[in-house]
């Protein structure tokens, strides 16, 4: 059957499709496929993994405002609805409508089970949304800043860690003039699942949206962020994290445009992989004509640590515009020898070495973070996977090392250390 | 505490750079290895940390008496060895004080006490004349060649091994600078009884830091022994007569 953008009524349980993987054209040679025919099937109630995940999940300090799983949905705030595909007005609908043209997340678009709808009204409001899933979820987060306001919105996404599961985010996010979005994604799923994520925006005059992403789970991550700097003097970033061990692939696109004057965008990416893990960082950054003064950045960097893992990092741009200042940048290296043999030569064991590298590497990253209870759950959940722990639950007691630019003096470097 | 070398041999991607060279250090002593560019200067000081790009072909290099063939660089440390690095390598996002205090951690192999432990820093960091913003910046990062080399004789402060070898403590330091390291140096040997290795091609830092033995290498093997006198005649010749006397 082939795709219909916004069919639901042709992806009902155990409905297949078949179409072309990866709509970009820039990109077409360089993809990691997804399941050629892929189901939306879903049991209707909680499974008790799930429950027991969640409930391991508070005792580790991390709680939901907002909480969806197959069978349980759940939201502790006024503001905040989570609605069926059915119960959608007009503007959202048309909402997600909007975005990049692809397969995975026209996939999850067409096959929603929950829609979360954030209408903040205060100035400054924090959500924090867990999803879990023990087979197949797909959920979309619309969200709303308004005039002038502050919102933050932190996505933590876990699956149960040996069961076959696929688990789908899409966000779409519209702020409002002299608006500030910030949102969060930690992606910590099982090594057996699917995940796909993407998001898009609508940006109004001198606001800000800020995307950081975790990558850490599933067997392939499939992720397509379409953000425009569409508000004149507005400014999109995007913080990218990824790390990948055995054989995990991770298929991540930042498509970045500068939609009108004075704006910035800026895509910065990071990978490390290891055993016979693969990454593909694709940042496309376009700059179109007739908008003066745009500012754009696109950053990638990886670590690749052993001789069967690999990352392509392929950034582009795409320049009509005179007026403007462009910068794309990208390495990947293997772990530095002479990084390794410094620290050693200060008495740390090479394991120990290894790990302050790998750390001090994402923490470059990790420092934009501005949201610290994210930065913690991350930097928790990477210390693990630099440890070999495969856990779809974060390490409270994790080791971290890294300087936070945000928080000045000596004792920054401990606060992450239990 | 000594470190002995006996007819040591090494190369370096298959090429021979140290060709058969004898030296013991005890600690309290203080050594200069002198000597033109490309003499395996720095080789030999690398040889000794166990640097994985140095093959030792036939020789040994002793600390305390223990065969060093086979160690790690972190167990040869953790033995009292030091190292200050010529170019040292700059990591981001580790912090200078929260790297310090791992390290003292795995080479005592016990907890620190962390008040102890940041008053000795700033202290050592007085003396040396350092910036307090050191403290929050990241290794090395964005560091001028001076600072790298105070940053380095910093740890070497804090870390008080029983002997250290100095890879050029004197490159990319002014007169000032040099005066200030040169005499810290000296200070923390002479309190910690510390064996020092100094590595250099000038004889300007070993008239601050007067040494008792002066060897000068060239092409891999140590061709002549001395005291300061030797430095004078170096200074005053320069190598040319000393190559000579190598073919």
């Amino acid at each position: 059957m082939l795709y219909e953008p916004g069919k639901r009524q042709a992806y009902e349980e155990g409905s297949k499709i078949s179409v072309r993987q990866e709509s970009s054209e820039l990109y077409k040679k360089h993809y990691f496929p997804l399941p050629a025919e892929m189901e939306h099937i879903k049991p209707k109630r909680m499974l008790k993994q799930e429950q027991e995940m969640l409930d391991r999940l508070k005792q580790a300090g991390i709680d939901f405002d907002v909480f969806v799983s197959n069978g349980l949905s759940i939201s502790s705030l006024p503001y905040v609805d989570i609605k069926i595909p059915g119960e959608l007005n007009e503007q959202e609908k048309s909402a997600l409508q909007a975005g990049i043209d692809d397969y995975g997340t026209r996939f999850l678009l067409a096959n929603l089970d929950k829609i979360i709808v954030i209408k903040a009204k205060s100035p400054a409001s924090r959500i924090r949304i867990g999803a879990i899933t023990g087979s197949r979820l797909n959920i979309a987060v619309i969200t709303t800043a308004p005039e002038g306001s502050q919102i933050t919105v932190t996505e933590y996404f876990g699956t149960i860690g040996e069961i076959d599961s696929q688990l789908g985010i899409a966000n779409i996010i519209h702020a409002e003039r002299n608006a500030r979005a910030s949102l969060y994604q930690i992606h910590n799923e099982g090594k057996n699942s699917i995940v796909l994520s993407s998001a898009s925006d609508a940006m109004g005059e001198n606001s800000t949206l800020s995307l950081n992403s975790m990558y850490g789970g599933g067997s392939i991550t499939h992720a397509r962020n379409f953000l425009v700097a569409s508000g004149p003097a507005s400014t999109v970033e995007i913080n990218d994290l990824a790390f990948g061990s055995g054989m995990q692939k991770f298929d991540i696109l930042d498509h970045v445009e500068n939609g009108s004057y004075n704006t910035k965008v800026e895509s910065r990416s990071k990978a490390v992989v290891s055993d016979f893990s693969a990454c593909i960082l694709k940042a496309f950054a376009r700059i179109p004509h007739g908008v003066p003064n745009a500012r754009s950045y696109v950053y990638q960097r990886g670590i690749s640590m052993s001789k069967d893992a690999h990352i392509d990092a392929l950034p582009d741009m795409s320049i009509d515009e005179s007026a403007v200042r462009a910068t794309h940048s990208s390495a990947v290296s293997p772990i530095d020898a002479d990084e390794i043999f410094y620290l050693m030569a200060r008495g740390i064991e090479r394991g120990k070495a290894r790990k302050i590298i790998l750390n001090s590497f994402f923490g470059e990253i990790l420092a934009r973070f501005g949201d610290l209870e994210m930065q913690r759950i991350a930097s928790s959940i990477l210390d693990n996977r630099i440890e070999g722990i495969f856990s779809a639950l974060p390490n409270p007691n994790a080791e971290f090392m890294h300087v936070d630019a945000a928080v000045e003096g000596i004792e920054s470097h401990y606060k992450y250390r239990k | 505490m000594m470190v002995e070398i006996k007819d040591l041999h090494a190369s370096v991607n298959g090429k021979e750079i140290i060709k058969g060279l004898n030296l013991s250090v005890r600690s309290g002593e203080i050594h200069a290895i002198m000597g033109p560019n490309g003499s395996g200067k720095t080789t030999l000081a690398n040889a000794i940390m166990g640097h994985p790009k140095i093959t030792i072909e036939s020789g040994q290099i002793l600390i305390d008496g223990k065969d060093a063939n086979g160690m790690k660089t972190d167990e040869r440390v953790k033995l009292g060895i030091f190292m200050q690095f010529q170019n040292p390598v700059e990591i981001d996002g580790v912090g200078l004080i929260q790297f310090l205090r791992t390290s003292k951690e795995s080479i005592t192999g016990s907890k620190i006490n962390f008040k102890e432990f940041m008053d000795d820093i700033k202290e050592s960091m007085k003396k040396l004349e350092m910036s307090d913003d050191f403290i929050k910046r990241s290794l090395n990062v964005g560091f001028s060649g001076g600072e790298k080399k105070k940053s380095e004789i910093l740890q070497l402060m804090v870390l008080k091994p029983s002997i250290a070898i100095l890879d050029e403590p004197d490159s990319g330091l002014d007169v000032d600078a040099l005066k200030v390291v040169a005499n810290n140096i000296q200070e923390i040997a002479k309190q910690n009884n510390m064996g020092v290795i100094i590595i250099t091609h000038y004889s300007r830092i070993l008239s601050y830091i007067r040494p008792d033995s002066v060897h000068v290498m060239i092409d891999g093997r140590i061709v002549a022994n001395g005291d300061y006198e030797l430095v004078k005649k170096i200074e005053k010749n320069g190598y040319e007569s000393l190559q000579e006397k190598s073919k």
